[in-house]
């Protein structure tokens, strides 16, 4: 497990009081909250969507998605894109840009059990940062998304 | 090093395209004749043309094996344009040789602007096409007067001088003589000269040069000297001399004579419709744009569209008449005109995507021992190329399974009572905003059994196997990896195409649909928005949610309260009694939200599968809409329960979303569409 580009910077989120990351290179922009269009039965995790460079962009919250709430008192949007594809993460704040040493740990599965998110990998301090796996937890909300479950 | 010279490496990009072009038009003439099932004069003049004009960019450009190639195939066709009748009963003979042909070109023109691109040898080609042209000039229906003896049959290269002898063919009286001066010390004369002549034609059709061969080595020394003599016709003059008076590398035109008027004794009626073809052929074909260049063109003049639309509303809120409202008229039409024309620009006839389809099918037949024939319906429709290029990658999946597992073999068909040549159609149909491609075929249908055994088996049934109709078990075929095949091949089996489409048409907000009946084929149906277009579209809030339909589905807006006694509620549906009985579709129910007290309307919408009323929340105007597609992540499933095909930036800049009618229509179910007619 782990990404394979140990020099890669990472851009760490903050949600609440846990510390996320995701690849600096992944990163599009970072926005304030923009106005979103929300969609109809949309679930818990989607805020909605918006025009984001004359596309329109899934806005979804890391607290939610995370599985801890609505997401509430977040206040930037990251615009993020996996190779075609393009989603916005909202939190609480983006914080800073950390290089990526390649001391890791692995992330227990227990951390994700019932969550769309996906770990990469767990970078050790104080607090732990937890790495986000794009693509896979990209692929987990899809698929949550277009479950219909909620229509 | 790269292989061109610094002076050439400026010309690959158009050598490419040029050629691309020219391909496209070899294609599109092969797929033509195999329509046909044979080879017009019309068409053979055209291969002629195309491999002359890639011959001779090609040498210029220093690609020799490209080159001979190409001249080999020039030797062959002008050989059947001289004598027409050798190639009859031998079309399947000359095709696979014009596919051999044209594999090489194109791959070699695939990679020509490659840093490290380095030709590849053409002796197969050539040796392959050497040896059909002597069994034509020897063999089939050739008459016992023998041609004299060339450089061919003593096993050398063929050599003419094609260019001298259609200028000779090609030319008559009723033309200008010009000799155009180039510019001092501007290098590369004949260089220069070939790319004006090249620039003309695509004016004036065929144009004779002096010197005649522009390759030639001594050519660039003879135009420093006596200059560039062109011979054009009249009717082009002023055109082709304001082409000349733009070009940086000329210094002066001078008439030097002109030929008498056309006179019966001109050229024959053949050659006249030759060069109305060759003309029309450069006129359409040859777009020496970027396509990224048209992409971006596209997107800019949406966002343009959308950005006016939003000033146009607070022009609206803050200025009453006056200069600055004019102003806004006057740039909404300008924009609509722009629009207009971005769109022409990006359209491509559907006929140049046809050729590839046509290989498709008959490679498929070929190995599977089948016989099989591609029609064509609608070639000639122009539609938006990304929409084109979109849709391949589904058409390649649906030709391929049509031809391999629809269409029985031979024997079968015959044992059944059929044809034993099967045919798979390929429909297109302009529906106004709607583009509707069909892949057909008259094979062995579907086995509905067969897909609900196989679909229990992979564990995808949601419901008991009786519960299913016949429509949904049609639909499992659309399930990823489904297949009812037993066997796959390198062309289909694993149940890969229907998936395929299915995604790249939702993607596009489309719908695919499929009618099978067992001995009498299958038919695959997908039904995409035409792209780029805005369309006028009527708003209206659903709860929280603003949406917009286009203006041209809508009949009649009502208020609930003056239709409420019209409507009447039966077996948990609602219907409104107007013209007829129509069903009505609750917005605020299917979208999940309490609807207000206040302003409701049922807006009645018609397509042509039908009519239905929408009961929906206030209607807050028109607005010009631009199209988005919806994120990825929102899927099929999703989109087609809501209706929801795209989104739009409404007024306030935030986005609306674009409802569809058709999908509206289908969730009212059969009886939208029973009513409707």
């Amino acid at each position: 497990m782990g990404t394979e580009n140990t020099d890669a910077l990472l851009l760490v989120l903050r949600r609440q009081q846990a510390r996320y990351a995701v690849p600096a290179g992944n990163v599009e922009e970072i926005l304030s909250l923009p106005d979103v269009t929300a969609l109809p039965r949309q679930p818990e995790y989607m805020r909605g969507i918006f025009s984001y460079k004359g596309r329109a962009a899934a806005v979804l919250s890391l607290q939610a998605v995370c599985g801890c709430g609505t997401g509430a008192g977040e206040t930037v949007c990251v615009v993020l894109r996996i190779d075609e594809l393009m989603i916005a993460l909202t939190a609480d704040s983006a914080e800073s840009l950390i290089a990526d040493s390649g001391q890791r740990l692995q992330a227990d599965g227990s951390l994700t059990d019932g969550k769309l998110l996906s770990l990469d990998c767990v970078l050790p301090g104080e607090p732990a940062v937890f790495v986000i796996n794009l693509k896979n937890t990209y692929q987990k909300i899809e698929s949550d998304f277009n479950a219909a479950a909620f229509i | 090093m790269g292989f061109f010279s610094a002076e050439l490496e400026s010309m690959v990009e158009l050598y490419q395209r040029e050629t691309a072009g020219l391909m496209e038009e070899f294609d599109a003439k092969q797929s033509g004749a195999m329509q046909n099932g044979c080879f017009t004069a019309q068409d053979i003049n055209a291969v002629f043309r195309v491999v002359h004009t890639i011959k001779s960019s090609a040498a210029m450009m220093g690609l020799a094996d490209i080159s001979s190639c190409t001249h080999r195939m020039e030797d062959l066709f002008l050989l059947f344009r001289d004598k027409p009748e050798r190639s009859v009963g031998f079309e399947n003979r000359i095709f696979d040789l014009m596919y051999l042909f044209s594999d090489f070109v194109e791959n070699e023109n695939a990679v020509v602007a490659k840093k490290d691109f380095r030709p590849k040898s053409a002796r197969p080609v050539i040796d392959a096409i050497q040896k059909e042209l002597d069994f034509f000039k020897d063999g089939p229906g050739s008459p016992a007067e023998k041609e004299e003896p060339d450089a061919a049959d003593t096993g050398a290269p063929v050599i003419r001088e094609p260019a001298a002898e259609a200028a000779e063919e090609l030319y008559g009286p009723g033309e200008l003589i010009w000799r155009v001066t180039l510019r001092p010390n501007c290098q590369m004369e004949n260089v220069r000269a070939y790319m004006l002549v090249r620039q003309l034609e695509e004016i004036c059709g065929k144009i004779g040069t002096q010197p005649a061969n522009l390759e030639s080595p001594d050519a660039a020394a003879r135009i420093v000297r006596d200059g560039l003599v062109l011979t054009l016709h009249a009717a082009h003059a002023e055109e082709a001399a304001q082409r000349l008076s733009a070009s940086p590398y000329v210094l002066r035109v001078e008439e030097i004579g002109n030929g008498a008027p056309e006179t019966d004794a001109g050229p024959d009626a053949d050659g006249a419709s030759d060069d109305a073809d060759a003309l029309q052929t450069r006129q359409n074909k040859f777009s020496m744009v970027s396509w990224s260049n048209v992409m971006q063109l596209q997107n800019i003049t949406g966002e343009l569209i959308t950005a006016n639309t939003i000033l146009g509303a607070s022009i609206k809120k803050y200025v009453q008449g006056g200069t600055l409202e004019n102003e806004f008229q006057t740039m909404k039409r300008l924009f609509h005109e722009l629009e207009k024309l971005v769109a022409a620009v990006s359209m491509m006839p559907v006929s140049s995507v046809v050729p590839q389809y046509q290989r498709l099918v008959r490679d498929v037949a070929a190995r599977e021992q089948k016989q099989i024939r591609l029609a064509v319906v609608g070639a000639e429709l122009e539609v938006d190329r990304n929409l084109l290029d979109t849709l391949g990658s589904p058409l390649i999946h649906l030709l391929r399974n049509a031809a391999d597992h629809g269409i029985e073999a031979p024997e079968a068909r015959a044992a059944a009572g059929k044809d034993a040549c099967g045919t798979v159609t390929l429909k297109f149909e302009n529906l106004t905003d709607h583009l509707a491609v069909t892949v057909a075929d008259d094979g062995g249908g579907m086995d509905p059994r067969k897909l609900l055994r196989k679909a229990a088996e992979r564990g995808l049934l949601t419901k008991e196997e009786g519960d299913y109709s016949a429509d949904e078990i049609l639909n499992l075929a659309f399930l990823p990896g489904l297949s009812t095949n037993e066997q796959t091949n390198q062309y289909s089996g694993r149940g890969v195409g229907m998936d395929v489409a299915q995604n790249v048409v939702s993607s596009l907000g489309g719908s695919v649909t499929i009618h099978s009946a067992p001995g009498e084929g299958t038919a695959i149906r997908m039904e995409v928005p035409v792209s780029v277009t805005s369309s006028e579209c009527l708003k209206f809030m659903v709860g929280p949610h603003a949406c917009l339909i286009p203006i041209r589905c809508v009949v009649r807006i009502l208020s609930l309260a003056e239709a409420e006694e019209h409507l009447h509620t039966a077996e948990g549906r609602s219907w409104l009694q107007a013209e007829e009985m129509l069903p009505v579709l609750d917005l605020f129910e299917l979208y999940g939200v309490q609807p207000g007290d206040e302003g409701r309307r049922l807006v009645i919408i018609r397509d042509a599968r039908g009519s239905a009323a929408l009961l929906t929340g206030p209607v807050t105007g028109q607005q010009t809409a631009v199209e988005k597609p919806l994120p990825a992540l929102i899927g099929r499933d999703y989109r087609t329960k809501t209706g929801m095909v795209g989104c739009t930036v409404t007024e306030t800049g935030k986005l609306g979303v674009m409802l569809n009618a058709d999908w509206l229509l289908r969730m009212c179910g059969k009886d939208a569409a029973e009513n409707g007619n």
